[in-house]
């Protein structure tokens, strides 16, 4: 997901694809100053790696990237990854090294980030703050975006054990995760045979229902829903199918997020 | 969903909604029935080398280096995974569950930057029940600093690996399913560096030093392509690649590459480095004519905006074969 603001990019996760679909959009690397993960599933970060490489040989200003642990460890074990890409760059250019361009800005998920939500950045263009949700055991948060014009909430992945309601009260656009279980289980039966406890409860738990997206985006009193981060993935599922199961608990405004949408 | 993949993987398998659904022309032919139809599909995935992915974006859009090598419609052999080669294969609807084998020419992010990911993805493709296909591995060979490589994903990646194991219970363990391997052929000596029942591809050292590349053969029952990877000034690779039906050469354009490199802020050094690890078009051609191969395609370009005539001028006259200049998602 990319917010641009003034000319600058913001880029929320950096999921398989990422750099392909940037490059796609025709939004510049060097107009990159910071990158917010909401967790470290490879599903999120997998392009990561190659963003900070690329934004740093192409002479990319100085990067931050926010998000909860392993966030610095994910960036310090970059500059090993790659390092004959990034060592040449270091050795054979005129700009500072790596490590002093491309920073890790990790937060504990601790005090008010896990109640009403902790500003992560204030640059001037954009306020942005996270909160904590429910994502099984691995460290994950929603993050508000306020720009001059904008007030947009991503859930990031949630499950429908704590809502965002709070949190993205006042925002203009919820961007909410979203599953479809049963449709989910009954294709997992027919094609498989079922799969583990476990990921099942995974999926149920650790994701969220229509329901969840449909009262929390009314709760929070916010005109526009998105739905993103599909399951199943939009291919094959029609969007009317989405907006039927969303229907019953929201009045406002749904949309069904493809890639490439402008929001 | 959560760790690694199984948002995309599991339901892409569970609800049948494939990217081969929605194939375009010119992608991924379906299997065809007759007895001498060909059993390999050998299709270009990412066309671009070198590290200025700015010059490339938009309509004509090149990703980094990559080559998909289908046999019998369901083994799938990778050589390169660069930037972007994920998003090709599955938009030209290979599928990674298929993935049988990665060859990597050399371990820097032109080549390697969706490697991991790769690997990853073909993981967690496998089946979450407990004891379920734990036989499975899925081996990458390249060229010193393979190994190491994989080591420094495995701690990058440490979170999603574990939690892929020990909340859905993926098997086996990450650890024991991906089997780097660094491949050191003697200067001037292909070596096998990967053999199964179907392929047999060769290594052959090009760069060396801090930076060490492989070219690679690959044999298939039907086809016999060579892949060059960067292969600097000095590598000779007609002996390696004589009676090859097609090459694969990767090239620079030196004179827009010095541009570029301007534009780009590159120094001296780093410019003139960037054009001596490539060949010119026109030792490719040179070398496509003494190894004797019906098929030229250059791929692997540097800068990635340079027109095709251009490319063809500068390859000259040397080579009476087919001469293309590959794009994104040709099959070859």
């Amino acid at each position: 997901m990319s917010i641009v603001v003034d000319g600058e990019l913001y880029l929320l996760d950096c999921g398989v694809g990422t750099v392909a679909r940037l490059l796609a959009a025709g939004l510049d690397l060097g107009r990159l100053r910071h990158v917010f993960i909401t967790h470290h599933h490879a599903d999120h970060n997998a392009d990561l790696s190659t963003l900070l490489t690329l934004a740093y040989t192409s002479g990319a200003p100085d990067i931050t990237v926010h998000g909860p642990e392993p966030t610095a460890r994910f960036v310090t074990t970059l500059r090993d990854l790659q390092r004959q890409t990034i060592g040449a760059a270091e050795q054979l250019g005129a700009r500072r090294r790596f490590t002093a361009t491309t920073r890790s800005a990790e937060f504990p998920l601790t005090g008010p980030v896990t109640a009403e939500g902790q500003t992560v950045l204030d640059d001037g263009r954009v306020q942005v703050t996270a909160k904590v949700v429910d994502h099984g055991g691995v460290p994950s948060v929603a993050y508000r975006f306020r720009t001059p014009d904008r007030d947009v909430t991503f859930s990031g992945d949630t499950g429908g054990r704590t809502s965002l309601a709070d949190f993205a009260r006042g925002s203009d656009t919820l961007v909410h995760e979203v599953i479809d279980y049963p449709t989910v289980y009954a294709a997992l039966v027919a094609t498989q045979g079922g799969a583990s406890q476990q990921f099942l409860d995974h999926l149920q738990q650790d994701h969220s229902s229509p329901e969840v997206c449909g009262r929390a985006a009314t709760d929070a009193g916010v005109p526009t829903l998105v739905l993103y981060h599909l399951i199943p993935a939009a291919t094959g599922y029609p969007d009317a199918l989405w907006r039927s199961h969303v229907a019953p608990y929201y009045q406002g405004n749904v949309v069904v997020a493809k890639d490439l949408l402008a929001i | 969903m959560s760790a690694v993949f199984t948002r995309r993987t599991a339901l892409r398998r569970a609800v049948g909604a494939t990217a081969a659904a929605a194939l375009g022309p010119g992608l991924l032919r379906a299997p065809l029935a007759a007895a001498d139809a060909p059993r390999t599909t050998v299709q270009l995935l990412g066309t671009l080398a070198g590290t200025d992915a700015r010059r490339a974006h938009g309509a004509g859009a090149r990703t980094g280096s990559a080559l998909a090598v289908l046999v019998d419609g369901d083994t799938l052999y990778l050589v390169d995974a660069g930037f972007g080669a994920l998003t090709r294969l599955l938009q030209a609807g290979h599928e990674i569950k298929n993935l049988r084998h990665l060859c990597v020419t050399r371990q820097t992010i032109d080549h390697n930057a969706d490697l991991g990911t790769a690997m990853l993805l073909a993981w967690s493709s496998g089946r979450n029940a407990s004891g379920a296909n734990a036989d499975r591995r899925l081996g990458v060979t390249g060229p010193a600093g393979t190994e190491q490589h994989l080591r420094d994903l495995r701690r990058q990646q440490a979170l999603t690996i574990d939690d892929q194991a020990n909340a859905l219970g993926q098997t086996p363990a990450f650890a024991t399913y991906a089997r780097p391997r660094d491949v050191r052929p003697p200067a001037g000596r292909s070596v096998i560096a990967y053999r199964d029942e179907v392929v047999t591809v060769r290594a052959l050292r090009t760069l060396s030093a801090g930076a060490p590349a492989l070219a690679y053969r690959i044999q298939t029952p039907d086809r016999d392509v060579v892949f060059t990877g960067s292969t600097g000034r000095r590598a000779d690779l007609a002996a390696f690649a004589r009676g090859a039906d097609t090459i694969v050469h990767e090239v620079v354009d030196e004179q827009r590459a010095r541009d570029a490199a301007r534009t780009l802020g590159l120094g001296a050094r780093a410019t003139r480095r960037l054009i001596a690890e490539r060949a010119t078009p026109a030792a490719a051609a040179r070398l496509a004519a003494r190894a004797l191969a019906q098929r030229l395609v250059l791929a692997g370009l540097v800068p990635g905006d340079t027109s095709d005539a251009r490319w063809k001028r500068l390859a000259g006259n040397a080579f009476h074969g087919k001469l293309q200049v590959g794009h994104d998602l040709d099959l070859l």
